[in-house]
């Protein structure tokens, strides 16, 4: 498993139930954005009997990675074990900062810096004779990784996600809390769906820690 | 022909375990290429679509296999692109050589086509090692050095090679002469064991802690066997850093999971109410996340003295391979005596989880019986 930087990192850290004998790596102390498919190729060449899964955000597709998925097209067909995932999380984004902006600073989104173009992954796949898979909805998500591990391509498994599931901390301060809510009133533009999904994450942690 | 010292080069790393190189082309490494196109030593060259990405699968191979990981690019703009990938293999301390090209010696210092001080540019990231190989005589202890100082510092090291070097004549044993060096390739990863006193004060520490907490990040990845030892021994919980995350298999009752901004409540709550810190091969950044200094007794081991005791106000700061200095202090059968704490112990409920459903034992073992261990570490 490799993560890419982001937002991809908290499901990577916190869902991934790493079992025995599992390999993983991700950017640690530079965690620099783009490292995702670059270390799946690495790992995939490292250890070529082995399923490969990368996790990686949109941002960090458009940086290294849909150049990289250029690479596995070059390769793939060597391969004897061709199962090599790239689950790419869309929230047409760049979420981790988003939010931090958010926690952290009080500030708004600012969407000049933060928005991004919605690119269709699963499409630029498919243009690379790889198989893509694009994931919009909750009941299409198990059957697509079922698809994804039989197939007989490496496959970029495009799951289009929402920007406003909050990743943030397991414990929220009340100075982390006091600036949320002043960019919330602030007007942020994102305001209405992440108050709608999961505020409720933020509010166990702040009523203890108050 | 007659072997070049590119032909040499690929040689001599294939002798040093070399099977894979990530690199891109380009005119000033056209010798090296050359080489590749005729080699018989079965190095195998991966083209990537940029340099950057080059230094980051060699760095991902090194961390995936233990092996030094090999890139490659041209002078100029090849280079510059490196430069972010093999940062990320410094910071993540894996060994990674760099391979570039330069200038010829006929051109350089002309402000030639694509020539760029290489020195400057890898002056940090590849501070322990960074070298021209200007002779052909020279190549040969270039290339070992670079691989042994990646390997014995876990670090980034960078040859430097200049065109038209690559493309002549081999030297591959320099005569035993004034102004040479003989090199050799051998290199043996040391394993690191502290003083025995310094166990046996670990080991009072741990004994006497209550609620003592683990962190544990990639350097303890060969050491799975002795901290789940060590949290049993103490009835401790175990919070992994990012790049821990294999070390310790979540399925592990009394494994909290990741710690920090990307962490669980478990783990914070952990290091809340912990009063011993143990900290095995992490160099996990955010002091927040950790007990309040004071609050906790802290021992930590790293490999790497330069990384100790920089995050948290430990007491005892060992240099040593983790596996060995974790089983050093494993209870020895009849040893140690039983003692019975309450279920209230270290452990936090489950109930303070963040986590999914399907994870929530993963926290919830406070288990009744502790041992200690030997302090008479032998």
């Amino acid at each position: 498993m490799t993560s890419d930087s982001g937002s991809s990192a908290n499901w990577f850290a916190r869902n991934l139930v790493f079992r025995e004998g599992m390999l993983s790596s991700i950017s640690g102390n530079l965690a620099t954005m783009g490292c995702g498919v670059p270390y799946a190729i690495a790992a995939k060449f490292a250890h070529p009997g082995r399923a490969v899964i990368a996790l990686v955000g949109d941002g960090a597709m458009q940086m290294n990675g849909m150049a990289e998925l250029v690479t596995i097209a070059k390769y793939w067909k060597k391969w004897h074990d061709r199962r090599f995932v790239v689950c790419v999380l869309n929230n047409r984004d760049l979420n981790q900062v988003t939010w931090e902006m958010r926690a952290m600073a009080g500030s708004a989104k600012f969407e000049a810096s933060q928005d991004l173009p919605d690119v269709r992954f699963s499409h630029f796949a498919e243009m690379l004779d790889l198989h893509g898979i694009f994931v919009n909805a909750p009941e299409k998500v198990g059957p697509a990784w079922d698809e994804a591990l039989r197939s007989d391509r490496p496959v970029v498994y495009e799951a289009y996600v929402d920007p406003d599931v909050p990743p943030l901390p397991p414990h929220i301060t009340l100075e982390q809390a006091r600036a949320f809510t002043s960019s919330v009133l602030e007007g942020d533009p994102d305001r209405r769906g992440f108050i709608r999904q999961s505020i409720e994450q933020l509010f166990p942690g702040v009523t203890k820690k108050s | 022909m007659a072997e070049t010292v590119s032909d040499f080069l690929l040689k001599r790393m294939c002798h040093w375990g070399v099977r894979r190189v990530f690199g891109y082309p380009g005119d000033g490494i056209n010798g090296i290429l050359a080489a590749f196109a005729r080699d018989t030593h079965e190095i195998e060259f991966i083209q990537v679509r940029h340099e950057e990405m080059a230094a980051m699968m060699a760095c991902a191979h090194a961390k995936f296999t233990g092996d030094v990981g090999v890139c490659m690019a041209t002078s100029g703009p090849g280079a510059i692109h490196l430069l972010n990938g093999l940062y990320d293999a410094r910071m993540d301390h894996v060994p990674v050589v760099a391979i570039v090209g330069q200038a010829a010696r006929s051109a350089m210092g002309s402000d030639y086509q694509q020539e760029v001080d290489l020195h400057s540019l890898f002056k940090d990231v590849a501070r322990e090692y960074v070298h021209d190989a200007t002779h052909p005589a020279q190549v040969r202890h270039v290339i070992d050095r670079a691989f042994r100082i990646a390997r014995a510092e876990r670090t980034v090291t960078c040859i430097v090679i200049p065109k038209d070097v690559q493309e002549a004549d081999a030297v591959e044993q320099p005569p035993h002469k004034h102004n040479t060096a003989q090199s050799s390739i051998a290199y043996s990863t040391p394993r690191v064991v502290p003083s025995t006193p310094d166990l046996q004060a670990a080991a009072r520490i741990l004994n006497e802690g209550k609620r003592v907490a683990i962190l544990v990040g990639s350097g303890a990845r060969r050491a799975q066997q002795e901290v789940v030892a060590v949290a049993e021994a103490t009835g401790g919980c175990i919070a992994k850093a990012l790049l821990g995350l294999n070390v310790v298999p979540d399925t592990v009752p009394f494994v909290t999971g990741p710690i920090g901004l990307l962490g669980t409540k478990p783990s914070w709550d952990v290091m809340q109410q912990c009063d011993t810190l143990l900290m095995v091969g992490t160099s996990f950044p955010y002091s927040e996340f950790l007990p309040k200094p004071g609050q906790a007794r802290g021992i930590q081991i790293d490999i790497d003295g330069r990384m100790l005791g920089i995050r948290y106000p430990t007491e005892l700061n060992l240099v040593g391979s983790s596996c060995r200095c974790s089983s050093r202090r494993k209870t020895a059968p009849g040893v140690a005596a039983s003692r019975t704490r309450s279920a209230s112990g270290a452990r936090p409920s489950a109930s303070a989880r963040t986590r999914p459903p399907s994870r929530s034992t993963r926290s919830s073992c406070s288990r009744s019986c502790r041992r200690g261990f030997p302090t008479d570490a032998s």
